[in-house]
């Protein structure tokens, strides 16, 4: 639990949610506000480490 | 020549060797050493593994030594540094043994595959990392533990573009392969990681119904968009890569033919359908013995696949398969416990049988791993006697 804003970052979707807001991601400028492109890569994050 | 027209020159050598229509100027030969060559440069696993300034050096000591036309591995493999940012990981380095283990954890089990199926982004979210990692279990994860993963994974890849970079630049070796997008086929992701070796094999038997529903749920997700990237690439092969596109299989190991056909089969058809239409070509590695589905890749157009076969004879590939190139062709075993005079009468008769009239290209059988899996002394022989047989 992320004590500061109460959120399940476990649960889907709120916690995708949670991330892609709040993680400082390494996006160009350009789409780094794109809420569509900041959830596909915090999903692909996720892909990545259960494959790991 | 410079590193610049090296780089282009030994690109080339492999793109002739694939296209069978041309002999290359020599045979090229390809180091697929993965964490032997840590091991090989007086480093623990663990060091080169945890440390990416130490794993540059491990690579750039492997080509200083042995002098490859490419290196397929460069530290990419294994990379734990990101998943343990989370806390734990699947891997299981033992430095004393000098090797890594990797736990078959599945993420699914058999009842849960329609729940997979059904969502697969909210199982893998709440079920698949919990299973995975201690503090998505318990719920004690923080966003800043999630953001510690996201900078692991930007120093990882700022790693994979410094090396490669450093090895076309300062010595002149072509990247192995210039991905046009990457299809990763639903079994072989079940195999890998969703139900495991024994998982998938219990799936086969028991309701293939259910096993049929998972794997269309992760094609649409995980295949789909990459062959539609392929789909979108330009026309034509990229030059500077000795491949344009790599397949590595290994759940066909517990396959039978019928199997193949029905799970694994369709989406390797489309993948070389697309780049057949694209004029690419593919290095397609299939571990284990993939013998008894050769049948299928009979009538593939002459070009297209660089079979890199990991048990099977390469000799019986070439009589079997004239459409096919080969990769490999040197045995690990011979490499560990042969005599150099051994491996070099190996290589002699690799070159003179399937390198006369190209279509051939030498590399080791297997990901060269353990320590015994090579004695540095005969690889160093391999390479002086590839370097001047060839001329």
């Amino acid at each position: 639990m992320d004590e500061e804003k109460k959120v399940d970052i476990t649960k889907y979707p709120e916690g995708l949610e949670y991330l892609a807001e709040n993680l400082n991601l390494p996006l160009p400028p350009a789409v780094s506000d794109n809420m569509e492109v900041r959830k596909n890569y915090v999903f692909n994050l996720i892909s990545t480490l259960v494959r790991q | 020549m410079t590193n610049e027209e090296l780089r282009i020159y030994r690109a080339k050598l492999f793109r002739d060797a694939s296209s069978m229509e041309r002999k290359p100027d020599k045979i090229p030969h390809m180091s697929f050493f993965v964490t032997w060559k840590i091991l090989d440069a007086g480093y623990k696993l663990s060091e080169a593994m945890n440390d990416y300034d130490i794993m540059e050096k491990v690579v750039r000591q492997h080509q200083e030594k042995y002098g490859f036309d490419c290196i397929l591995e460069m530290g990419a493999r294994n990379a734990i540094r990101i998943p343990m940012a989370l806390g734990n990981c699947s891997y299981y380095v033992n430095d004393e043994a000098g090797t890594v283990n990797y736990l078959d954890k599945a993420i699914c089990e058999h009842d849960e595959l329609r729940e997979m199926a059904a969502d697969v982004k909210k199982f893998f979210w709440e079920k698949g990392m919990a299973r995975k990692y201690d503090k998505w279990a318990d719920k004690t994860v923080t966003l800043e533990d999630m953001q510690k993963v996201v900078d692991e994974q930007s120093i990882f890849l700022q790693y994979m573009g410094k090396i490669n970079k450093v090895m076309q630049d300062e010595y002149g070796l072509p990247p192995y392969a210039a991905p046009k997008g990457y299809g990763y086929i639903a079994l072989d992701f079940m195999f890998n990681t969703v139900r495991g070796i024994k998982g998938l094999s219990v799936d086969m038997r028991k309701d293939k119904g259910a096993l049929k529903e998972a794997c269309d749920a992760l094609n649409e997700l995980f295949y789909k968009p990459g062959i539609e990237a392929l789909r979108n690439a330009p026309v034509g092969p990229d030059m500077s890569a000795a491949f344009d596109y790599d397949l590595t299989l290994l759940c066909h190991t517990i396959l039978n033919n019928r199997q193949f056909a029905e799970y694994l089969w369709p989406y390797m058809k489309e993948t070389f359908d697309v780049l057949a239409e694209k004029k690419m070509t593919v290095r397609l590695f299939m571990e284990g013995s993939s013998k008894r589905f050769w049948e299928y890749f009979k009538d593939l157009p002459k070009g297209l696949i660089v079979l890199h076969p990991e048990q099977d004879d390469v000799f019986e590939v070439r009589r079997e398969l004239p459409n096919v190139a080969i990769l490999g062709g040197m045995p690990v075993s011979l490499l560990g416990t042969g005599t150099k005079q051994q491996c070099i009468d190996r290589v002699k008769c690799l070159f003179d049988e399937l390198g006369q009239d190209g279509g051939f290209m030498l590399t080791q059988d297997k990901m060269v791993s353990f320590r015994n899996d090579a004695n540095p002394e005969n690889v160093r022989a391999v390479c002086d006697f590839v370097r001047e047989y060839n001329g």
